[in-house]
């Protein structure tokens, strides 16, 4: 009498955990080009915005680095030249979680532009660094490497965002990375 | 009829369940840093109150009494698994703001709190209403607090800036945790007394 509930309990838990799994199951089906196609307008968003008019080649990432994982050659839609680089880059020196963004430098060796695609900074403070005033610090900076100050943006400064240093620090950091692979690895090759 | 309303009002107000239950204190701090965030993650929530209470309270004759939590516990695991992959795919905004936290659902003692306390013993209609009720009322106060928090941190309420940053400097602990705290703490006391000054009436 005892194993015979034993064995309906778990038979019964057994058919609930197997339902509940095939409905996982297709909802996964159901949504994971979706799902897909959403990553994908976010990295195009992003490409777009830090290398106006340009397509994209994407590289293999060479060499010891901790922030980028993506770099792509842009070739200007015009003339048919390099017209930069786009760097992708994950860091979790913020506040909170991942920050990814990305990076556009100029084959002129000057920043174009930066942009974030997803971060968990708290509202208000760290999410600044995806407004226009932080954002825009980066634009035409030549691309060497950048420091972290209070109250200019002048040269090569960037103006933390009050209240917000640790996130301004991971942001700066992270593009700093991405001017050394310039400068080492895109300018020395060719 | 009047009972289905009558469980619906339970879970706004008699019986909230941020403000007298005291219950989903994770969420209800974590995430209120602005009225859109508190919003988002009592409308994600309710939606899954709505499915576990339905097919648990549909169950509730079919689950054995001794294995009825891990039931509930994948009952509810995969509802909200599904709403995070149908926000991830369909409303990415909303899954950008909140992230982290739809997986927290899961433990949110609400959601196992209803399908303990009500969902396995009613029937399915009622069952419904009072997730709706207590998602409502869920969403409710942790709108209201995202609402307090984000007026005074940062000037603004759901993203409209109501305090011109240059004359008004934005308290930055509101949008903190510590500020969730001190807020919530002046929302139970404001709500008691209301609930006090009923009663008498």
């Amino acid at each position: 009498m005892k194993k015979d509930s034993i064995l309906k309990n778990a038979l019964i838990l057994f058919g609930i955990t197997l339902t509940a799994g095939l409905l996982l199951g297709f909802t996964y089906s159901f949504t994971v080009d979706a799902i897909a196609e959403q990553t994908k307008i976010k990295t195009e968003n992003a490409l777009a915005a830090v290398m106006d008019n340009s397509s994209f080649t994407e590289y293999d990432v060479e060499g010891d680095v901790e922030y980028i994982t993506r770099v792509y050659e842009a070739v200007s839609n015009n003339s048919g030249d390099v017209s930069g680089y786009a760097f992708q880059l994950e860091t979790t020196e913020g506040y909170d979680g991942t920050i990814n963004m990305m990076v556009g430098i100029n084959a002129d060796g000057t920043i174009n532009g930066i942009d974030i695609i997803s971060h968990t900074e708290t509202p208000g403070l760290g999410a600044q660094a995806d407004e226009d005033p932080f954002k825009s610090q980066f634009v035409n900076k030549s691309a060497s490497l950048l420091s972290l100050v209070k109250g200019n943006s002048n040269d090569q400064n960037i103006d933390a965002i009050g209240g917000a240093t640790i996130t301004s620090a991971a942001v700066t950091n992270a593009v700093n990375e991405a001017i050394i692979y310039y400068n080492d690895i895109i300018k020395e090759g060719n | 009829m009047a009972k289905l309303m009558k469980l619906l009002k339970n879970g706004l107000f008699d019986e909230n369940p941020v403000l007298v239950q005291v219950l989903g204190m994770c969420p209800t701090l974590a995430v209120t840093s602005s009225a859109m965030n508190g919003l988002g993650m009592g409308l994600a929530t309710t939606s899954v109150l709505f499915g576990s209470n339905l097919v648990i309270s549909l169950l509730r004759k079919i689950i054995p009494a001794k294995v009825r939590i891990p039931a509930f516990i994948v009952i509810i695991a995969t509802f909200v698994t599904i709403v995070d992959l149908l926000l991830q795919g369909y409303i990415p905004a909303l899954y950008d703001a909140l992230g982290i936290f739809i997986p927290l659902i899961v433990v949110n003692c609400i959601v196992l709190g209803r399908a303990e306390a009500f969902a396995s013993k009613n029937g399915p209609l009622h069952a419904i209403f009072d997730g709706i009720g207590m998602g409502l009322g869920f969403s409710l106060a942790l709108t209201v607090l995202g609402a307090i928090r984000e007026f005074f941190g940062a000037g603004s309420i759901f993203g409209v800036q109501l305090l011109s940053t240059s004359w008004y400097q934005p308290i930055t602990i509101f949008i903190l945790a510590p500020g969730a705290f001190i807020v919530l703490g002046f929302m139970f006391a404001g709500f008691n007394k209301i609930k006090a000054s009923n009663t008498k009436g």
